[in-house]
C-alpha cells in the first residue's frame, strides 16, 4: 500500500506521529519526555517491522508500544488502578477566573491516571472499548466503568464552567 | 435496538455509530439528548487536551532513523536505569505461594516472574495473528511444554518469541470474556512450586509444566490465577 518499507514507514510517522504525541504528553504531562516517548516509539516499531503482519493493527500497535515506553520510564510512579478514587475531589482543584478550556484541562488534570487515560483514548484516539482494553492489557467492562466515572467527573465541572462562561 | 443497547453502544464508541443507533437515536428523545449531551462534552474534552505537536517533530523521527536514534539512545539508556533500580530496590515486592498467599519482601530482578513483567511491560506484541493462525501456533507451543488449554474458554491474539532472563521464550496473549493476560512459556527453567509476584500495575503467576514453566501476567493477581487455571498438563 505505502510501496517500500520506508517509504511506508515514512507515511506512518507523518500520519500518527501528531497524535502519538498529545497521547504521549497526558501520559507523562511533559513536552519533552512526549517527543522522547515518540521517538522511541517509532524506533521500536522500525525495528520490530519485519514482524508486523496485520495493517489494520499498526495504530494499536503504537499506541501500545509508547504505552508501554512511559510504563518503562514510570515504572515505580504509576498509580495503581483505583476504581473507587475519590473523584469529587476533582473540584477541589478547580481555579477562579479562567477559561472554561483552562478548567476543562485542569480538571483533565485532576482525573486518576487510571481513568483520564481511557478516556483520552475515546475521546481523542477515537477508539472502541474493548480497542483500549487491549492497549491497556484489561478487560472492556472495566474501562467501560472507567470511562462513566471520568465522564461524570468532568460533566461536573463542565457544567460549572459552562454556567460561568455563559453567566 | 433499545435504550439499554443504545446507550451501551454510544459508551462504547461514541463517534462510531451504526445505522441501528441512529435510528434509536431519530426516535428516541431521552437517547438523543444524551447523545448530545455527551458529544458535546466530549468536544469539549478533546478541545482541552489537544496539545499542538512540536513543529517538524515526524522530521525528526525520520532523520534519526536514518542518522541513528541519539537522544532516543540516551533516553533507552536512562530507561533501563530505572527500570533496573526499580526492579532491584523497590521490588518490594509482594510475592505469594499461589495458594496460601504467604508473602514474602524480596525477590530478585532476575527471577522469571518479575522478568516477564518487566517484558510484558516493555515489548508490546508485534502485530495480531489470525484466528486460526493463532490457535494453530498455540496448540504447537503448549505441546512443547506439555500443556493444553481448556477448550472454548479462552482466545489466542498472539502467539510468538521474546526473551526472558536471557531465554527464548514463547509468548502467547490469551483473552477470555473476563481477562486479558500475557502467558511467558519458559522451556528450559524448572520452575519449582507456583508463585504470584506483583509490582502493584501487574501480577505474575509462575507455575511448573511437564517441560519448564509458564507465566500467567496480567494486571491483577486474580485474573493471572483465573487464566492459569485454564490450563491443563497435557
Amino acid at each position: 500500500m505505502f510501496g517500500s518499507r520506508a517509504k511506508r514507514f515514512e507515511a506512518l510517522v507523518r500520519a500518527y506521529s501528531a497524535e502519538l504525541y498529545r497521547y504521549g504528553y497526558w501520559l507523562c504531562r511533559d513536552r519533552f519526555t512526549a517527543e522522547d516517548l515518540v521517538q522511541e516509539t517509532f524506533a521500536r516499531a522500525w525495528n520490530a517491522w519485519s514482524t508486523l503482519r496485520d495493517d489494520k493493527a499498526i495504530r494499536n500497535w503504537l499506541y501500545t508500544i509508547l504505552r508501554n515506553e512511559h510504563a518503562r520510564l514510570y515504572e515505580r510512579k504509576r498509580l495503581d488502578i483505583a476504581d473507587d478514587f475519590d473523584l469529587d475531589s476533582i473540584e477541589d482543584t478547580k481555579l477562579g477566573g479562567i477559561s472554561p478550556e483552562m478548567e476543562m484541562r485542569e480538571a483533565l488534570h485532576g482525573l486518576p491516571e487510571s481513568y483520564r487515560e481511557p478516556l483520552l483514548l475515546q475521546v481523542v484516539g477515537g477508539f472502541t472499548c474493548e480497542e483500549i482494553a487491549s492497549i491497556m492489557n484489561t478487560t472492556p467492562g472495566a474501562i467501560m466503568t472507567r470511562l462513566s466515572r471520568a465522564r461524570l467527573a468532568l460533566r461536573r465541572s463542565a457544567g460549572r464552567a459552562g454556567k460561568e462562561s455563559s453567566g | 435496538m433499545n435504550c439499554f443497547q443504545a446507550r451501551r453502544a454510544l459508551l462504547e464508541a461514541p463517534r462510531r455509530r451504526t445505522n441501528e443507533l441512529e435510528d434509536h437515536l431519530g426516535g428516541c428523545a431521552a437517547c438523543r439528548s444524551l447523545a448530545t449531551d455527551f458529544m458535546t462534552l466530549d468536544d469539549r474534552i478533546a478541545q482541552a487536551a489537544a496539545v499542538p505537536a512540536p513543529d517538524a517533530l515526524a522530521d525528526r523521527i525520520l532523520l534519526n532513523r536514518e542518522h541513528g536514534p541519539r537522544a532516543g539512545r540516551k533516553w533507552a539508556v536512562a530507561a533501563a536505569v530505572l527500570i533496573t533500580a526499580a526492579l532491584g530496590s523497590a521490588v518490594s515486592t509482594q510475592i505469594a505461594d499461589s495458594d496460601s498467599d504467604s508473602t514474602v519482601d524480596v525477590v530478585g530482578p532476575g527471577h522469571p516472574a518479575v522478568a516477564a513483567i518487566s517484558e510484558v511491560s516493555r515489548e508490546a506484541p508485534r502485530a495480531l495473528l489470525s484466528e486460526e493462525e493463532a490457535s494453530r501456533e498455540l496448540e504447537q507451543v503448549l505441546g512443547r511444554a506439555g500443556l493444553a488449554l481448556k477448550k472454548g474458554e479462552a482466545t489466542a491474539q498472539y502467539v510468538g518469541k521474546c526473551q526472558v532472563t536471557g531465554t527464548a521464550c514463547d509468548r502467547i496473549v490469551l483473552s477470555t470474556p473476563d481477562a486479558q493476560a500475557n502467558v511467558i512459556l519458559v522451556p528450559e527453567f524448572p520452575l519449582g512450586k507456583p508463585l504470584l509476584v506483583s509490582d502493584g500495575r501487574m501480577s505474575a503467576l509462575a507455575s511448573p509444566a511437564k517441560a519448564g514453566g509458564y507465566i500467567v501476567v496480567s494486571d491483577t493477581p486474580k485474573n493471572a490465577r483465573r487464566i492459569a487455571r485454564l490450563f491443563t498438563k497435557g
